[in-house]
C-alpha cells in the first residue's frame, strides 16, 4: 500500500490515523469535514476528502495478487492536496503499473464537487457495471446435441457513490468500477458489431457451490443448451447487465439472475439469453438491491421467464 | 354625347384602377404567403426527426430557393406578366447561364450525389487528394473541412465525387499495424510473449479481434516483427502512441535491445598489392 510513502514536503503526506478492516463497505458513512478516507476494495483504491466547500474523490486501480478484504484507512486532512499530489502519494513511482500491466501506468481519476454542507455523509452502494460484459473461455467448449453445460461468470461491480444531506436529499457523485474494465468488440467481423466491456481477469466458475462469496462481484449463473442437430463451439458469452437483478446474501454473496442460451440458435451465445428469474439453491435467499442497473435501453425481447 | 363619352372613360378608368389595385393586392398576398410558407417548410425540415441530419442543411436551401421561386413566379402571373413568355425568357437565360457556370452546375449535381451516397458524413476525418481533416459541412456547391492544423479547406463537390476518398471515420475500429525490429541475438519466442504481454495490458487496445504478432522479415540489422491490433477509431492516435511507449518499455525491461542501423566495415590487408611486374 503506497500509503507508507511520504513526499517531501510533510504537510502533503497521506498518514493513517486508524484502519479498519470491513465485512462490507457498502452503506452510509460519516466523514467528517477535514478528514479523508482511504477505501481498498478489490483493485480499486478510493480516497474521498471532505473539505469545508467541496468533496474530492479519486481513484485508481492496482495490481493486487488473490482476493484481500476491504479496508478503509482514516485519516486527517492537514491541508488541502495539491494538484497531482494525491497522484504521487497513492501511486509513488514504484508502483506506476496498474493492475492490467506493469507497462502502464495506473490511470488515476479525479471529481471534485461543492459539497452542500458539512453534515453530509457518503452512501455507498453496489451497481452493476453500465454496457454488456463478455467472458471468454480459455479455449472454445464444446457443447454437443442435447447437452446442458452449467457454469458461472463472476460480473465485477461497481461503487456508486452518492452524498446524503441532513435534511434527507441524496445525490449521485461518482461511479467506480473495482475492478478495471476493458473495451472490447463483439461482432463477426470488424464491420458489424458492437463494443462490450471485459474483466480483467475475467473469471469463469465451474462449480458454483465451491465459490468463496465475494464481497466485489456478482455471480451469475450460466447454462448453456444444445437443442440443434450438431454439436457448437462456445468460445464467449456476453452478459447485458442492464436486463439482470441484483441480490445479496450475507452468507453466499452477490448474485444476478440466471442465464439460460440455446447454443444452437446462437453459436457464439453472445445474444438470444433467456434470463431464469428463480435463483440457484447454492445461492441462499438473498435480497433484491434496489436500482443496481441501469434502466434499460431497448426491449429486452429475451428478457423472460422459461416455461 | 361628349359627356357619355366623358362618363364612360371615368368609369373605364376606375375600372382599370380597381383591377391594378386588386391584382396587386394578390400579387402582395401571394408572395407574404409563399415567404411564409417557405420559411414555415424550412424550418419544418430542420425540425424533422425524420430526415437525416446530414441531409438536413442541402434540402432546407433546396426547399427554401424553390419555395421563393415559385412564389415569385405566381406573384408575377397575378400581376398580369406572361409567365410563358417569362419561363421561355428564363430558359434561354438557362442555357447561357449554364454555359458559364458548367462548374458550378457540376458541383451543384455532384453535391446532390454525395448527399444520396454518403461517403461521409459532418464529424468524419478524410483524407482527398492528399488533405486530411474533419469535415465541417457538405454544401450545395461544396464541402468544408478542418485540416489539424486549424485551417479550413474547401474542397468542390465535383472534386470529391472524381477523388478516391479515405474515411478514417467509417468504421467503428481501426487496425494498427507497427513494424519492431529486435536484435538477432533475441530469443524470438520471448519476444513475442513479451510483446503479447505489453498489448494485452494496454486499456485502448481492444482485446477482440484478436491481436496479432508475427515475425515480418530478417532485416539489415534487427529481426522485424509486426504487430496488428484494434483499437477504437476515435482513440486511434492515443492507442498507437501509447502503444509504441508501452512496447518500449516492455522491451527494455525484458533485456531486449532495439538495434539501430549498424554496417561492419572489414579493412582489408595493410600489405600493399603488388602489381604485376612486367618481364
Amino acid at each position: 500500500m503506497s500509503l507508507t510513502n511520504q513526499s517531501a514536503d510533510n504537510s502533503h503526506k497521506i498518514q493513517a490515523d486508524k484502519t479498519i478492516e470491513l465485512s462490507s463497505w457498502w452503506g452510509r458513512h460519516t466523514q467528517p469535514v477535514n478528514r479523508y478516507d482511504l477505501w481498498s476494495i478489490g483493485a480499486v483504491d478510493l480516497l474521498t476528502e471532505h473539505h469545508e466547500t467541496t468533496w474530492r474523490i479519486s481513484w485508481g486501480h492496482i495490481h493486487r495478487s488473490g482476493p484481500q478484504r476491504p479496508k478503509r484507512y482514516l485519516g486527517l486532512l492537514q491541508t488541502r492536496f495539491p494538484q497531482g499530489e494525491l497522484e504521487k502519494n497513492l501511486y509513488h513511482k514504484d508502483s506506476l503499473s496498474s493492475s492490467l500491466s506493469r507497462y502502464y501506468p495506473a490511470q488515476f481519476n479525479s471529481v471534485t464537487l461543492p459539497a452542500s454542507g458539512p453534515l453530509e455523509d457518503l452512501i455507498f452502494s453496489p451497481r452493476y457495471p453500465i454496457g454488456p460484459l463478455l467472458f471468454y473461455f480459455q479455449s472454445p467448449v464444446s457443447i454437443s446435441v442435447g447437452e446442458k453445460f452449467s457454469f458461472g461468470v463472476l460480473i465485477p461491480l461497481n461503487l456508486r457513490i452518492d452524498t446524503s444531506a441532513s435534511h434527507g436529499s441524496s445525490r449521485n457523485i461518482a461511479s467506480v468500477p473495482i475492478y478495471p474494465l476493458l473495451k472490447t468488440w463483439n461482432g463477426p467481423n470488424s464491420i458489424s458489431g458492437a463494443f462490450a466491456q471485459i474483466a480483467e481477469p475475467s473469471i469463469i466458475l465451474e462449480q458454483l457451490s465451491q465459490f468463496t462469496p465475494r464481497l466485489d462481484y456478482a455471480i451469475c449463473p450460466i447454462s448453456l443448451i444444445n437443442q440443434g442437430h450438431v454439436s457448437v463451439p462456445v468460445s464467449r458469452i456476453l452478459v447485458e447487465t442492464e436486463f439482470l437483478n441484483l441480490y445479496h446474501s450475507p452468507q453466499t454473496g452477490f448474485w444476478s439472475n440466471g442465464l439460460l442460451i440455446d447454443v444452437a440458435e446462437n453459436q457464439d451465445a453472445t445474444t438470444g439469453a433467456l434470463i431464469i428469474n428463480e435463483l440457484p439453491k447454492d445461492a441462499g435467499s438473498p435480497a433484491l438491491i434496489e436500482q443496481a442497473r441501469r434502466q434499460p435501453t431497448r426491449k429486452a425481447s429475451h428478457a423472460r421467464n422459461p416455461k | 354625347m361628349l359627356a357619355t363619352l366623358n362618363e364612360w372613360l371615368k368609369q373605364l378608368s376606375s375600372i382599370a384602377t380597381e383591377r391594378h389595385i386588386a391584382s396587386l393586392l394578390s400579387a402582395v398576398i401571394i408572395f407574404f404567403v409563399g415567404l411564409y410558407l417557405s420559411r414555415y417548410l424550412r424550418n419544418a425540415i430542420s425540425k424533422s426527426k425524420n430526415i437525416d441530419p446530414e441531409r438536413r442543411p442541402f434540402l432546407e436551401k433546396l426547399v427554401y430557393v424553390g419555395t421563393v421561386t415559385a412564389t415569385i413566379m405566381l406573384a408575377l402571373d397575378a400581376l398580369g406578366f406572361e409567365i410563358k413568355v417569362l419561363l421561355g425568357a428564363a430558359g434561354v437565360l438557362t442555357v447561357a447561364v449554364g454555359f458559364a457556370a458548367q462548374t458550378s452546375a457540376s458541383n451543384l449535381i455532384s453535391g446532390l450525389f454525395l448527399m444520396f451516397e454518403r461517403p461521409f458524413v459532418t464529424g468524419n476525418v478524410i483524407n482527398v487528394g492528399g488533405i486530411t481533416g474533419v469535415v465541417l459541412s457538405i454544401d450545395l456547391l461544396s464541402t468544408k473541412i478542418r485540416t489539424f492544423t486549424n485551417t479550413m479547406v474547401r474542397i468542390p463537390n465535383a472534386t470529391l465525387v472524381t477523388s478516391n476518398i479515405v474515411n478514417f471515420s467509417y468504421f467503428p475500429i481501426r487496425r494498427i499495424d507497427l513494424n519492431i525490429g529486435v536484435d538477432y541475438s533475441s530469443n524470438l519466442q520471448f519476444v513475442q510473449k513479451v510483446l503479447l504481454e505489453a498489448i494485452q495490458g494496454n486499456p485502448l487496445i481492444l482485446r477482440n479481434p484478436d491481436p496479432i504478432i508475427e515475425m515480418s522479415s530478417f532485416g539489415d540489422s534487427s529481426i522485424g516483427f509486426t504487430v496488428r491490433v484494434w483499437a477504437e477509431t476515435g482513440l486511434f492516435d492515443r492507442a498507437k502512441s501509447d502503444l509504441y511507449l508501452g512496447i518500449n518499455s516492455a522491451l527494455q525491461s525484458n533485456g531486449i535491445n532495439i538495434p539501430f542501423p549498424t554496417r561492419t566495415i572489414i579493412q582489408a590487408s595493410t600489405a600493399p598489392v603488388q602489381s604485376p611486374t612486367s618481364p
